[in-house]
């Protein structure tokens, strides 16, 4: 869900990245078309995209652990997880950030 | 929000948190029957439940769904004195410790699963508040 | 820091406190017993602590959830020992105390007490009071740090 459900609500095409990639939890390496569409701005915004991915299954497997009993390192944990927060919401902003300029893009009159 | 892996978390947690309680369940028992004569300290079997699913986690990197299934935490006899050839006892201290280890597992699962779920929210709403 | 493993020590370093306190009281209500002719009569006991390796330790002591909580590939090379207690006789001579007109008086007019050292009892069990109070110190220390492990990135939510 994660990553899908921003790509679900995000119009905008960022280079064909919203169209060849699966945005599958299990498989966090985007299958974006390989670099045909994608300009570099595009490649910068998969990779961060990557990353916010990674770092949420990281933080979902350290539950489990916690769940399953494995309390090794607590501290590790909630420091994961709270890098996880604020990188999953610098990506929020910068996604809302991008929908508002294009939205003033399409605002102008020709 | 039904399939992938926040649902496995979800529930890995549940029933984890299902556990902690009983165990503080079995805990105030065993505390207010210390001295009763012919009492069996009780204790909760959950995490040996999930050998298989630890071991296959540490080789997959995650919990596979399959591996919950079934998993249930129950009261049961506290055994591990009768191999020693000891009566069975309450002894105190012991079960003090089980007690703030226990709250401190089941703290620690909470605030464990409300990030979780701010994070989803966080998400949803569109990171406004 | 794994916290289970933190309460599991403090618990056993307790357990041996309490059994010492045990003993002690147990001595001081038995020191003014007469031993008999031909009975034994009472043997004050005394409290040996021994260091065992975890996995070897009865399960009064915790210690064996301790050792079934250790992750190998994490802790290779770190042998927790835990205190086991053992009680046993303390192999003290009796006291014998003039008292003639004692009808378990002996032939020389000897009754015999337990030699059961009332000073030493008491020392022994305020010894084990502050001791007890350090292992309680130490677990609440132990579940505050979990505790503030936990507020990491924000107290609530």
């Amino acid at each position: 869900m994660t990553a899908e459900a921003i790509m679900a609500v995000a119009p905008v095409q960022i280079g064909g990245v919203a169209d060849g990639a699966s945005m599958d939890a299990a498989s966090p390496a985007l299958t974006a078309q390989p670099g045909s569409a994608l300009g570099p701005f595009g490649r910068m915004v998969s990779q961060g995209l990557d990353a916010v991915n990674h770092d949420l299954v990281v933080s979902q497997t350290d539950l489990q652990e916690l769940a399953t009993g494995n309390v090794q390192n607590l501290h590790q944990i909630m420091i994961r997880m709270e890098e996880t927060r604020l990188s999953f919401q610098l990506f929020m902003q910068v996604r809302n950030r991008l929908l508002e300029a294009y939205q003033d893009i399409m605002k102008m009159q020709v | 929000m039904t399939e992938g892996i926040e649902a496995i978390t979800t529930a890995a947690l549940g029933l984890a948190l299902d556990a902690a309680s009983l165990r503080q369940q079995a805990i105030a028992s065993n505390i207010a029957n210390a001295d009763t004569v012919g009492y069996e300290p009780l204790s909760v079997n959950f995490e040996t439940q999930l050998e298989e699913a630890r071991f296959a986690m540490q080789s997959q990197g995650r919990l596979d769904a399959t591996s919950l299934a079934g998993v249930v935490p129950r009261l049961e006899i506290d055994r591990s004195y009768r191999s020693f050839g000891l009566s069975p006892k309450v002894l105190l201290d012991v079960e003090v410790a089980h007690m703030a280890q226990n709250a401190v597992h089941y703290q620690a699962l909470i605030r464990g699963l409300s990030r979780h779920f701010a994070i989803m929210s966080s998400a949803v709403s569109d990171g406004k508040k | 820091m794994d916290y289970s493993r933190s309460f599991a020590i403090s618990a056993a370093g307790m357990a041996v406190e309490r059994a010492r306190v045990e003993v002690a009281s147990l001595n001081l209500a038995n020191a003014n017993t007469i031993q008999t002719e031909g009975t034994a009569g009472f043997q004050p006991l005394r409290v040996l602590a021994l260091a065992m390796p975890a996995n070897l330790a009865m399960p009064g002591a915790f210690a064996n959830q301790v050792d079934a909580g250790l992750n190998e590939a994490a802790l290779s090379g770190w042998n927790i020992t835990l205190p086991q207690v053992a009680i046993e006789p303390s192999g003290a001579q009796p006291r014998a105390v003039y008292e003639p007109t004692n009808p378990f008086a002996n032939a020389k007019g000897f009754v015999t007490y337990p030699g059961v050292d009332t000073a030493t009892e008491m020392i022994s069990m305020m010894g084990a009071l502050r001791s007890y109070e350090a292992n309680v110190a130490a677990m609440n220390t132990a579940r505050a740090l979990a505790l503030k492990a936990l507020d990491i990135g924000g107290a609530s939510s």
